[in-house]
This record gives structure tokens, sequence and C-alpha cells, in this order.
């Protein structure tokens, strides 16, 4: 067996790397001072250094036992660095609950393997691709996958350890949501030609995905502390990741994930200075002006977005989904700056939607083009995603609908129902909280012994 | 009655500021009646009970959960429904659609929807239900507050110290707590016999006193014999000076002071650095409005800060307000997020590794960048809201107290004290206690702006203060991170060419000094610079640790000891107070303040959980007010551990209590203490030590 056999240093896995070392660079950085008189200073390094190891080896092996591997030790680091200090109860139920839920997903992916070498004879991710997939055992191998990749991408049901992992330093949630939450999107993709044919294992992926991403959402909006708005935040992120992959939309899915992920360890490494953040992000006052406009920037910004990314505005296929989003996307940022007191705010929202539209747009093709063409399958419209599309603008509207009664003081009881609903729903499990002030431990000497 | 009771049970806890202006307190302040061997005792088995009845936890999750929703401020986007009714009211709504605390039991559902309108009748009807007798009432609800100490102590903030307290939000809380103690814990009437139980158990002695008592005595004497030593220096000063700086109290400005007195021929003044004025500042360009004097004060008037740029400057806000306002549009909402990060992720990705790698280039470009463009440091202040005749109080009052009424300099410089960190959730407990833990600079601008006045000075003539012609005063800020006097002034004025090279000269000096403490760090001379620019730095500056004594006395008596940084330093001339109202003032005022840091400090010291926040590795801030730990936890008031250790089990800060020297007579100091029975209270129950330095005896005496 050759390294040749066991490692893919194809165009994802270089994406991959780049992207593991920008934010190795960045955390173990920040990590050097931040952790300066930890007790487990040391250690947390070396914990560090080897869960990023084993990272490395994640994405760039093709043998399916090293990746398996790979994946497994991969969590086992993530899990002892989320503890750090096994003093501090609530830690050790954060990591225990983890490990629980991305241990079993090892585990089912290992098993996934097996049947597919069962099926195959063969270890290499490579060999296998071309291959047909459409025997039983392949699907129940597939389902395995699915499984692995919504439990390590944190999807809902299967969300509750992301949200408890707060316990974690602060540079560990920088890397868990900047690099393995990603897991379960790098596998999709990895795995994406066994994939690509399979239209209910695709379906299912988008339901998971779209209901992570729409709870993600509506709860991140209800947190109060900082941490957790964030990973109720990358719940939705991820459940997009996922949704992307389901529409074989695979390379927009790993734009997606490195961009999410730089942009999501940045926040939790500056996190300590939220408290002089102010809010500025008043509730909208629409009126059919503003609407139009608003249409119209959206309009702009989904053409500068489609252009810039090299994508066709006219068919209607899984595109269209990403390309709506840039209109929603371009709607809100029409209404925010036409609230504006400036001359000619209308003007300016139009122009700034196409300018950043386009940036937008090449951002996302900076990573798409670097990836091969299968990775790109476009797939008709299916009414599903007109379903979730058409959810998700109502719970938009609804959110600024809101925000308008809320300043008013005068919410229905229907809506103070749900809000009830998603602030229990969106608990750390009670065991990973710290509910006596004294259970928190900082300097043990036993921690210093071990 | 019982709104009687409500208030005893209160009276215990110690107030915690917000984030914004973390002001230091003591945490056993409600112990203070007691000495501190009793209340250490009391502070054992309730703020450091390492185990309380299991029971309290579900209670407790569900306080915390509720107390951060109520009480968030600018974090959630979809804030708690009814919030504007009161904390009470909000929850009396929404409550009984809590399955996490009614447990879909039919019943328990019932009772939580028809709970009475008014909080003291549901605390008086949770009281009857749980079984708590008349006398056990106040006690039982103290428990309640002392078992998740550090949201009560918020509340106690809120309803006492805020600057639109609502004494309501204390029935409000405890009503809380009830009716989730009624539903989640029905005999929670044990937690009396629990408390009794672990009272009567408890040692009467805490070695960790012993021990701060040894070291405190040894710091005393030593303190002792070389001011002892000094006395004869004292002198009545009227020499000139190129000079003159007033420094605020801090102990940080001791060292600096030293430095600067060793670059010329300079004077240096400690007092309160909020410069005598009880004032609030209004910033009119991002309108905001806060008080900068103690928080023992009420501002009596509020000065207008604007911009000398008008145009310029309002653009500019416009412009980074409309882009934050943009960015938070669309990351608060549905769908638009996911754009959001594809979009930016490339610049926030550039700019984190930027911030990591290159800490200083980071903070400069956008120090730059703003100050480019908006010429925001660029203000004046406007004080016709201030009339004259309280100009020239200010004015008088604060001379006086400083010392400062015979001779002048023709440059007096007033320096108000900030510090500079980033990504630092503590950063205003490193600003100016005495400007209520805002920055000192706007104060000593108002000041210098107030005596630079025709008028004033006419005025102040006849209150037999004369000041020369040739004399100027100048508002300047004192950079505790980095050293750093900017004083502000044209860099082209010629005058203050000598001064500014003599304060660049002494910032060099002390901050190679004070970055020897810092561990792990390399004393160089841009070293400070570095970590008070870097996004990572967990220890930019020691702020007050160490602090250890008060020192009220002629400068004199104090200018050829090296104090280390430990010391408060207050100017004091025992013969220019007649009517020992300065004196008063020291003692009650600045001496209560300090006693009030030098707890705080050595609370978070003794025990780092129960009176600190904990480390700042796994901190999470909560209605942008607050820390918790990790997932969610008590509000985490008090300073955290990288403020006083140097590492997880190596204290910085050595735990002593304040230690006052006054150079004055026996019985000047006497007769205050007799006629302050606050203060009389502080030097019995061994809060505070005091001694004097009688100048005519000639001989030191401890109260």
């Amino acid at each position: 067996m050759t390294l040749e056999n066991l490692f893919n240093f194809d165009a994802l896995s270089q994406v991959m790397v780049i992207l593991i070392s920008i934010v190795a660079l960045t955390v173990g950085s920040f990590s050097w001072r931040y952790m300066r008189g930890d007790q487990l200073f040391t250690t947390f390094f070396k914990r560090l250094a080897i869960m990023f190891a084993y990272l490395l080896v994640l994405v760039t092996a093709d043998n399916m036992i090293l990746f398996a591997c790979a994946w497994l030790g991969a969590n086992y680091f993530l899990k002892q660095l989320m503890i750090h200090k096994s003093s501090w109860t609530a830690a050790r139920n954060s990591g225990q609950l983890a490990w629980k839920y991305l241990g079993t997903g090892s585990v089912i992916l290992g098993l996934s393997f097996g049947l597919i070498y069962y099926e195959s004879g063969l270890l290499s991710i490579r060999a296998i691709a071309p291959l047909a997939h459409d025997t039983l055992l392949y699907e129940i191998a597939l389902g395995g996958i699915v499984f692995a990749a919504l439990v390590q991408s944190a999807q809902w049901p299967f969300h509750k350890w992301l949200l408890s992992s707060l316990n974690s330093p602060t540079p560990v949630s920088a890397v868990m949501h900047a690099g393995l939450v990603n897991g379960g999107g790098f596998l999709l993709v990895r795995f994406s030609d066994l994939f690509v044919n399979n239209d209910h294992w695709l379906m299912a992926l988008f339901i998971f995905g779209a209901i992570s991403s729409l709870l993600g959402t509506f709860w991140k909006l209800l947190q109060n502390d900082v941490k957790r708005m964030l990973a109720c935040s990358t719940l939705s992120q991820m459940g997009f990741m996922v949704i992307q992959c389901s529409l074989g939309l695979f390379a927009a899915a790993v734009a997606h994930l490195c961009w999410h992920g730089l942009f999501k360890a940045y926040l939790f490494l500056s996190s300590s200075g939220v408290a002089s953040e102010k809010r500025f992000d008043k509730p909208l006052k629409l009126n059919t002006f503003r609407v139009l406009v608003a249409l119209c920037a959206g309009s702009i910004f989904a053409c500068g977005f489609a252009y810039g990314s090299g994508r066709i505005i006219t068919t209607l296929n899984t595109n269209s989904i990403l390309i709506f989003i840039a209109f929603m996307a371009g709607v809100q940022m029409a209404f925010t700056l036409l609230q504006e007191p400036v001359r000619y705010v209308a003007a300016k929202a139009l122009a700034l939607a196409g300018l950043l539209g386009v940036f937008y747009g090449y951002n996302v093709w900076f990573i798409e083009s670097n990836l091969p063409e299968p990775l790109m399958l476009v797939r008709p419209f299916h009414w599903v995603f007109g379903v979730y599309l058409a959810f998700i603008v109502l719970a938009w509207g609804l959110m600024i609908i809101v925000r308008q009664w809320d300043e008013t003081g005068k919410l229905p009881t229907w809506y103070q129902k749900i809000y009830v609903k998603g602030l229990n729903a969106s608990q750390p499990a009670p065991q990973t909280v710290t509910t006596q002030r004294l259970f928190y431990r900082v300097n043990d000497e036993k921690t210093a012994k071990k | 009655m019982l709104k009687k009771i409500i208030d005893a049970s209160w009276d215990k806890m110690a107030p915690f500021w917000p984030l914004q202006n973390l002001i230091a307190v003591n945490p056993l302040n409600g112990f203070e009646n007691l000495p501190i061997e009793e209340a250490l005792k009391k502070a054992r088995v309730t703020f450091e009970q390492e185990s309380w009845p299991t029971e309290i936890d579900k209670i407790n999750l569900a306080t915390i959960k509720w107390c951060q929703t109520y009480f968030d401020i600018d974090q959630a986007t979809l804030k708690l429904p009814g919030r504007q009714d009161g904390f009470y009211s909000s929850l009396r709504t929404l409550l009984p659609h809590d399955q996490l605390i009614h447990q879909g039991q039919k019943e328990r559902q019932e009772w939580l929807k028809n709970l009475p309108e008014t909080p003291l009748e549901i605390i008086d009807m949770c009281l009857q239900r749980l079984e708590v007798a008349e006398k056990d009432r106040e006690t039982f609800l103290f428990l309640l507050l002392v078992t998740l100490p550090g949201w009560a102590a918020h509340v106690k903030y809120l309803s006492e110290w805020a600057p639109t307290a609502e004494e309501d939000q204390k029935i409000d809380y405890l009503a809380l707590r009830l009716v989730l103690t009624v539903c989640l814990w029905p005999k929670a009437k044990n937690l009396l016999s629990f408390y009794h139980e672990k009272l009567k158990n408890a040692e009467d002695h805490d070695p960790r006193l012993e021990i701060a008592a040894k070291h405190e005595q040894e710091f005393q004497e030593t303190v002792q014999v070389q001011l002892g030593e000094q006395a004869k220096n004292i002198n009545d000063d009227h020499s000139k000076y190129d000079a003159q700086l007033v420094f605020c109290i801090d102990v940080r400005s001791e060292p600096m002071r030293r430095a600067i007195e060793k670059q010329g021929n300079y004077q240096t003044i400690g007092f309160a650095g909020f410069f005598g004025l009880p004032i609030a500042v209004r910033d009119t360009l991002i309108k905001s409005e806060h008080a900068t004097c103690p928080v023992l004060l009420k501002p009596v008037s509020t000065v207008e800060k604007k911009p000398v740029h008008v145009k310029a400057a309002r653009q500019f806000y416009r412009t980074i307000h409309a882009v934050k306002r943009l960015y938070q549009a669309l990351k608060y909402s549905f769908l638009t997020p996911l754009a959001l990060v594809e979009a930016t992720g490339s610049l926030f990705g550039t700019w984190g590794i930027v911030r990591s790698l290159f800490p200083r280039f980071a903070s400069a470009s956008k120090q730059n960048a703003s100050t480019e463009l908006g010429k925001i440091n660029v203000t004046h202040f406007d004080l016709s809201s201030i009339p004259l005749e309280t100009q020239v109080d200010f004015a008088a009052g604060a001379l006086k107290m400083m010392g400062l009424t015979k001779t002048f300099s023709k440059i007096v410089a007033f320096c108000g004290h900030g510090s500079t960190t980033r990504n630092n959730a503590f950063a205003s407990s490193l600003d100016c206690g005495a400007c209520g833990g805002n920055e000192g600079l706007d104060n000593a601008r108002v000041l210098a702006q107030i005596l630079n006045q025709q008028s004033v000075r006419k005025a102040l003539v006849e209150k037999r203060i004369t000041i020369p012609e040739s004399t100027r005063f100048y508002g300047a800020r004192h950079d505790t991170t980095t050293d750093d006097i900017a004083i502000i002034a044209p860099e082209s004025d010629e005058k203050l060419a000598g001064l500014r090279k003599s304060l660049a000269n002494a910032q060099k000096e002390n901050s190679v000094n004070r970055l020897h403490h810092i561990p792990l760090v390399k004393p160089t001379k841009s070293m400070a610079q570095v970590l008070s620019s870097d996004w990572a730095q967990v220890r930019p500056e020691w702020g007050l640790a160490r602090n250890a004594c008060l020192i009220v006395g002629p400068r004199t008596w104090t200018k050829n000891i090296n104090l280390e940084g430990r010391s408060f330093l207050h100017e004091y001339d025992w013969q220019a107070d007649e009517d020992d109202s300065i004196l008063t003032t020291i003692m009650t005022a600045p001496m209560v303040v300090a006693h009030w840091i030098n707890m705080q400090y050595f609370f978070s010291t003794l025990n780092p959980v129960a009176y600190g926040a904990g480390s700042k590795v796994t901190q999470n801030i909560t209605g942008k007010k607050g820390v918790m730990q990790g997932n969610a936890s008590d509000l985490m008031h008090g300073l955290a551990l990288q403020s006083v250790y140097k590492d997880d089990l190596t204290p910085y800060h050595q735990a002593l209590r304040l230690q006052v020297f006054i150079h004055g007579p026996k019985k000047r100091i006497e007769s205050i203490i007799t006629a302050q029975p606050k203060i009389a209270e502080l030097i019995k129950n061994q809060w505070i030590f005091v001694h004097g330095y009688d100048p005519e005896a000639k001989q030191w005496h401890s109260y």
C-alpha cells in the first residue's frame, strides 16, 4: 500500500487543507496569549495539535479505514478540548454529551464503510465513486453516512450537543464552529458521487437541513447570551450547507462551509467585546415605495450574485434557490438602507445592491472555481423546495411584524406560546448548566496534578 | 410588614454593576455592620457554599433562563414579550406556557394561570404554601437570594443604584424565585435547617484572614517606618515648578508620578480622578449620556460634549452606523445570514489573521482610519448648563481639596485616566472608579476649561485663590495600559514641548518597570502597546491589583519612597484644613471608594469563583451586561481570575485590607471618626485600618 493509495490530494483536499491551516494559524496564535496562565496550557496545545493533525488526515484521506480513524480521532480530541478541565462537572457533561452523539456518528460511519467494503471489495473512495450504487446494502450504507453527517453538523434532531457545547474555552468553540461541525458537509461532498443519483436520501437531507436552518434562525433571534446565539446561528448555517448538498450543489456547500467557518471563528474569538457593541438594527418601517425599491434592489442583487458566481438566472433549477436567497438578502439590505435619512437613498441602495451582489457572487465563485465540475450537479426544481422557501419568507415577514408589535408591547398569546416554546427548546441540556455558582471550577489543585 | 422583611433580606446583598461601568464594591457590603471575622463565617456558609441541596438546581436553572431574557439590554432580536410591563407582570403571563416549570401538570398550570396581580401578594401566598414561619421569613428570602448570588446582586444594582432605579425589581425577583420554588421544590423549607446546621458547624476562625493579617502587619510596619522617616521632609512647598500635574488617587498613578518627577522640575498631586466635578457628560454626536462622578454622588449638571468638526464627525458616525445597521439587519434575520457569511467570510477571515498575528498593526490601522476620517477626537465642551457661580464653586472646591491654592506653574495639567484594551469584557474595571467606571478625561478637560475662563478666575480671587495670568490649565489622558499621557492641546503648542518630552521618557521608564510583573511578557519599550492592542490578551495590565494602602498627606511625605504602585495617594495639608471639612470629605468619600476597590480585589483573590468572575477562558457575555460561565450559570460578579492571578493557581494580588495612613492631628482624626458612625463601624469591625501620624507629637496612632 503506497501513500498514493491512502491519500487523495485533489482539489477538495487542497481547499480544505488551506481552510484548516488558516483556522489553525488564527486560533493557534490567538490561544497562545488567550490561554496563558491556564493550568492545562500545554495539554490544551497538545490536544489542539493532535486534533488538527487528524483533521488534515481526514480531508486528504482516500482510504476509508484511514478516513474513519481520522474522523473518530478528531472527534475524540474535540471532546477532550471541550471538557478542558474535568473538575468542572458541567463541562465534563458537555463533553460527554457531545461524545455520545459524535462517537455514535463515528461508529455508524465506520459500519457504513464496512458495508461498502463488503459490497465492493474496495477501500478507496476514488475507486468506489464510478461504480453503480443501487443495491440495498449501498442504500443502507448511504443512510449511515447521512446519519453521521447530520450528527456531525448538529442537525435537528441531533442538535442538542452543539447548543450545550459552550462550556468549552472560547478558542475551542472557534475551532469547532469553523472546523468540526463542517465535517458533515465535507463527508457528503467527499461521497458526492454516491449520492448524485439517490433522490430519496438527497430529499431526506433537504428536509433535515431545512428544519435545522429554520429552527436555528428562530432560536438565534431569541438568545440573550452571545455564545448560544452563535451556536444557534451555526445550526442554521449548517442546515443551509446540508441543503446545498441535497440540491447537488456540492461546490457551493464547500464555499459556504469555508466562508462561514472563517466568519464564525472570528465572531467567537471576538465575543469578549460584545458588551460595548450597540444594536442599530431597529425594527423596519415599510411603505409601498420602499417595498418597490427593495424588490428592485433584490433583483439587482440577485443578478449581481448570479453574474459574479457564474450562474444562469433564467432556468428554474436548484441554483434558483441560491439566487432566491441572494434576492432576499438584497431586499433586506435595501429595506435597511432606505431607513437612512440620506438624499437619493433609493438610487444609492440600488447601486450598492449591484456592487455587493457581484462581490458576493465573486466570493462564492472564488471557491467553486477551484473545485472540479462534477461537484456542481444542478438538479431539477422540486415543489418541496418551494414549500421551504415559502415557509422561510413567511417566517421573515412574521419577524418584521412581531418586532413592530413588540415596540407597542402588545403581542398575541399565540406568539407568547411560541416564544416560550422556542426559548425552552433552545436551552442547553440541564446537566451542562452550572446551576450553583460554586459548581464552576477553575483553579483546583487536583486538576493541576492531572 | 412583608415589605420590611423583603428589604431586610436584600440588605445583606451587595450591588453588581453592568460591564459598561464595573464599579468596585465589597461583595460583603451587607455584612459591614459585623466584625469581618463573623461576616466571613456567614459568607462561608452562604456565598461560598459549595453544595446547596440539589433541589435548588431546577429553580436556579429556570431563574437563570428568565433573568437572562428579562435583563437583556441589547442581545436578543426577539425580546421578552411584555417586558415593558415589568419583570413580574411579564413573567406572570409567560410562566403558564413554560412546560419546564409546570411539567404538563394541570393543577400547577392552573395555579400559574391565576397568579395574583401584585408580587407582594404572591410572595405572601408562596411563603404560606411553603409553610415558612413568620420569624424565618427574612432568613428564607435571604437564602433564596444567596443561592444565586450574582443575579441577585445585579437586581440589587438595578433597584438601588441604576440611573433609572426601580425599587420594585427587588420584590419582582423574589416573587419569581418563590413561584418557581413552590412549583419545583415544595419542601424548600428544608433550606432553613440546612443553613442553620451549616452555620452551627462553621468554624469561627478563618485561616485566610490570619494569613492576611500577617501580611498586613508586615506591610503596615514597613510603610510606617518609611513614612516616619520621611516626615521631616515635609515642608511648605512654595518652589516654582515647570509644570504641575494632577493625577487620580488610583494606585497606578503612583509609579507614573515618580517617573515623571524624575524627569525634571515637576510637581505631581493626587486627587480623586473626577476632579471634584459631580457632572454627567452628554455626547451630542452619539447621543449618549453618562454620569462621570463617584456613584456615591448624583450628578448636579450635564455638560454637552460636541465635536469641533461637526460635519466630518457627523458624516463619519452616520456612515459607521449605517454600515453596522446593515450588517446587523442581515445578521439577525431569516435567510439573509446565509448570504451574509458567504459574502463577508473572506473579509472576516483576513481580519482575524491580521488581528491574531499583527495585533499592533491591526489596532493602529483601525485607529488611524477613524481619526483621519472622522476627526472624532477633536471635541469641546459646552459649559452653559452650569451657572457661573456653580462653576466657581466647583473650581474652588477642587483646588482646595487638591491643595493647589497658592503657587501655580505656567502649566497645570489634570490627568484623568482610562485604559485601552481590545476584546475585553472587563475593560471598564480598568477605568476610573471615581468617574463611575468611565474614563476621567472628560472631567479633566471640563475643569481645565472652567479654570481657563477669565470670569471664573476673577471670582476665585474673592475666594482667596489668585491664579496668575500666565497659568494655563490643560486636560490630559493618562492611559494606564500604555502609560501614555496625552495632553489635549495642539501639537504645535511650544510651551508644552518640554513637558511632552519628559512624559514620553517617563512613559518608557514606567511601562518597562510595569511589564516586569506581567507574566511571560518581554518588557520591551513597545510591549505595552502590543498588550493594549491585542484582542487575545487576557492580562493587558494589572489594573489596581496589589493595592494595599491609602496615604493622605502632602506629596513631600511620600516623594522619596518607592510605594510599588500599591498606594492610593490623596493630597492633604492639615494646616490648610481649618474646619476639618477636607479630611472629613476624604475619609467619607475617597477612603470609602478605595475600601470598596480594595475589598473587591481582596475577595476576588480569596475565592475567585464565589466572589470573582472565574476564568476569562470560558466566559460568555449575557445580555451585553454580565458574564456567565459556559452554557449558563449565575451572573459572575467580581473580577476575572486573570485580573488578580498570574496563573490559575498563583495570585498576583496580595489579599490585604486597606491600611490608611493620614498625616494629621490625632484629635482631628478622632473627632471625625466619632462624627461618622459608618466610618467608625468599618474601623471597629476591622474592614479597614486607620493610622494617623501626628505632625506635632511626631507619633503614629492607630484607630
